[in-house]
């Protein structure tokens, strides 16, 4: 995967691969070619291995209560929430959540920051686990043509990046989702994750230096490196909303329905956040 | 679009028939003002082909039963993949007339060889003498040791003339083989391109606007000529047993270096299919702009290592100071672009206008790559 020391933790990791990860990969039925990858570049290998080592963060460190997967229909699907965790925790934990707890297992594609697929080791990380940069046309042809749950972050890198004042405030969703979903006929799941704002605390976005680094932000965090504490994680899926339109719509046909699944993550974070009785248990 | 991937059914029948008499399309086209023809005009372009002579075997996708011997005249015929073109072709029953300026390559008898550059005379006279009922244009340079201005005149000018002269001789159908990496490699581009996507490669890789200009240029021509069957085909990476293409000379380096901590999804075809692909072109009603590709897609790394190279990859940083030495292939920086990004295409429209698909799987094409490696 990343050439020689990849190899080596590969190796290290394959000990991880149990029946469990076996058996929900094998159903997640990748369409891999004759030489094992799909034709993102996505591996069933490397995706086994990565879940094998995630599900420990799943289940043990951040210790995820998951609710409302039932709400997630077969076939096309546009999962969407609030972003948090400076890096993105969430995103692995929701697809961690649909590979490991959704019957059956689905595999998830993120539309991620172009940012990721521009840096080094992770780019080819992104690609190997299926996880695309957030283009229209990626996310449209997974929608269509491999009838894909495809996960969104409709606030980019301004949730990613937000700091502690604003926690568990939606920074305004943009519109693209909801034009996505209206020309495709795929139904939005919304979900609300919490924890994520505890896990990786950052009290600015440093952008000046960010810029000069070239990153979208960086976060000043107590830990330094955005390593995350070890926060008790409720994620929570709502029903399915559907929008009719053809995507072409004006603005003030489009923010209404925009508002309203704001409104439905933002419900679905307060139900997590009434449900836990502290940050880290 | 209108212009991309049309397939009409029955348009030939009648472009071919209807302008019998003279050199016709650009008689009627432009209204009767007698531009200053730019080039003699093949002007007696006698009543053709009516030759009974039965041809023995037809092209695919022949139907209008007429027994007549399709005359396709290919450029660049004496390259690696001219030659592979030239000899399906003739397979196929079409009656080829092979234009290159090298005149050392041996051809088969019934092949009839030109010894002209497509930017000179002599390329009309080829035209003149083999009043081909398609041209085939593959003629190009390659390499960036090329100077640019160099590679401008034969790549774009070169390309112009061609179509302009084909045209302008009445010749109903044209297949010219560009490029996919017209599209560039980029970080905020789609994967899977349609032909719809503006070709952006200028953006970050000025060396190949030849290649861009001429491909644009090509596409243009479909509005201005609608009589004309014009094909521009966007193939992907050439690769097979003969080791040439830009792909492969940089595959078939003592050391093959990539960029660390990056692996982009790569498409190939195979050079035998890709000669299969000009063939299926010239069906008839084929006109417009298609991507072409072959078994699928795979990553770089495997590629490489699949087709038995050294991979050794290198912070970007490296790359500049050990290309070429060492055996590393020396690149520019817009080339690293195609080493760190995917530049993939969606080639549907293509088998859907002629049914065309790659008889060489991913495994199979890897393992000729390895034999070219060996020699």
């Amino acid at each position: 995967m990343l050439g020689g020391i990849g190899e080596v933790l590969g190796g290290a990791l394959d000990r991880l691969v149990d029946d469990e990860i076996r058996t929900r990969v094998a159903r997640l039925d990748l369409p891999a070619n004759e030489i094992g990858y799909d034709r993102w570049g996505a591996s069933p290998r490397d995706l086994a291995r990565m879940l094998a080592l995630v599900r420990i963060l799943y289940r043990r460190y951040f210790r995820v209560v998951t609710t409302g997967l039932e709400h997630i229909p077969p076939g096309r699907v546009l999962l969407v929430g609030n972003h948090s965790g400076q890096l993105a925790y969430d995103g692995m934990m929701v697809c961690t959540a649909l590979a490991l707890e959704a019957e059956p297992p689905r595999f998830v594609r993120t539309m991620i920051e172009r940012f990721f697929a521009q840096t080094a080791y992770v780019s080819v990380l992104m690609a190997r686990m299926g996880q695309l940069t957030g283009i229209p046309e990626n996310a449209e042809r997974l929608l269509e043509e491999e009838q894909a749950p495809v996960l969104v972050f409709p606030e980019g890198e301004r949730g990613g990046g937000r700091v502690w004042k604003d926690r568990y405030r939606i920074m305004g969703f943009g519109q693209g989702f909801l034009r996505l979903a209206m020309r495709t006929g795929t139904p939005i799941v919304p979900f609300g994750f919490v924890g994520g704002e505890e896990m990786v605390p950052s009290f600015s976005r440093m952008e000046p230096l960010a810029r000069l680094l070239g990153t979208p932000y960086l976060p000043l965090t107590p830990t330094v490196l955005p390593l995350p504490l070890p926060t008790k994680v409720h994620l929570s899926f709502g029903p399915p909303m559907r929008f009719e339109g053809t995507g072409l719509e004006e603005d003030d046909r489009i923010l209404p329905a925009v508002r309203s699944v704001e409104g439905a993550v933002k419900a679905l974070i307060d139900q997590g956040l009434e449900r836990r009785k502290g940050i880290f248990f | 679009m209108g212009a991309t991937g049309t397939t009409k059914k029955n348009k030939p029948a009648k472009s071919k028939a209807a302008p019998k008499k003279n050199a016709p399309a650009k008689k009627k086209r432009p209204a009767k003002k007698k531009r200053p023809a730019k080039k003699k005009r093949p002007a007696k372009r006698k009543a053709p082909t009516k030759k009974k002579a039965p041809a023995k075997k037809k092209a695919p996708a022949k139907k209008k039963g007429r027994a007549e011997e399709r005359r396709v005249l290919v450029t660049g015929a004496s390259g690696a993949l001219g030659r592979l073109a030239v000899l399906l072709l003739r397979e196929q029953g079409f009656r080829v007339h092979a234009v290159d300026n090298r005149p050392e390559s041996i051809w088969p008898d019934d092949v009839v060889f030109h010894e002209a550059d497509i930017r000179k005379r002599s390329f009309d006279q080829a035209l003149r003498e083999a009043k081909p009922d398609a041209v085939i244009h593959l003629a190009r340079v390659r390499g960036f040791e090329l100077t640019p201005s160099f590679r401008h005149r034969i790549n774009y000018e070169g390309t112009v003339r061609v179509l302009d002269a084909s045209i302008a001789a009445g010749v109903p159908k044209i297949v010219f083989a560009s490029r996919h990496t017209v599209y560039g490699a980029l970080p905020d581009q789609a994967q899977f391109l349609t032909e719809d996507t503006p070709p952006s490669a200028g953006r970050t890789f000025p060396e190949i606007q030849d290649l861009v200009a001429a491909d644009l240029y090509a596409s243009g021509l479909m509005w201005r000529h609608p009589d004309t069957e014009l094909v521009v085909l966007r193939p992907v990476n050439i690769v097979g047993p003969t080791g040439r293409g830009l792909l492969s000379r940089y595959l078939m380096r003592p050391r093959v270096f990539t960029v660390a901590g990056f692996d982009p999804v790569y498409q190939i075809i195979h050079e035998q299919d890709l000669a299969l692909a000009l063939v299926h072109a010239l069906a008839p009603g084929v006109r417009g702009v298609f991507n072409v590709t072959g078994a699928g897609e795979l990553p770089l790394h495997v590629l490489i290592e699949g087709s038995g190279g050294n991979r050794v990859p290198l912070p970007e940083p490296l790359i500049k100071i050990v290309g070429g030495r060492i055996g590393f292939l020396r690149i520019p920086q817009g080339a690293i672009d195609f080493l760190k990004y995917p530049c993939t295409v969606d080639a549907r429209r293509f088998q859907a206008a002629t049914g065309f698909s790659a008889l060489h799987g991913l495994r199979d094409t890897l393992a000729d790559v390895a034999r070219a490696r060996g020699h």
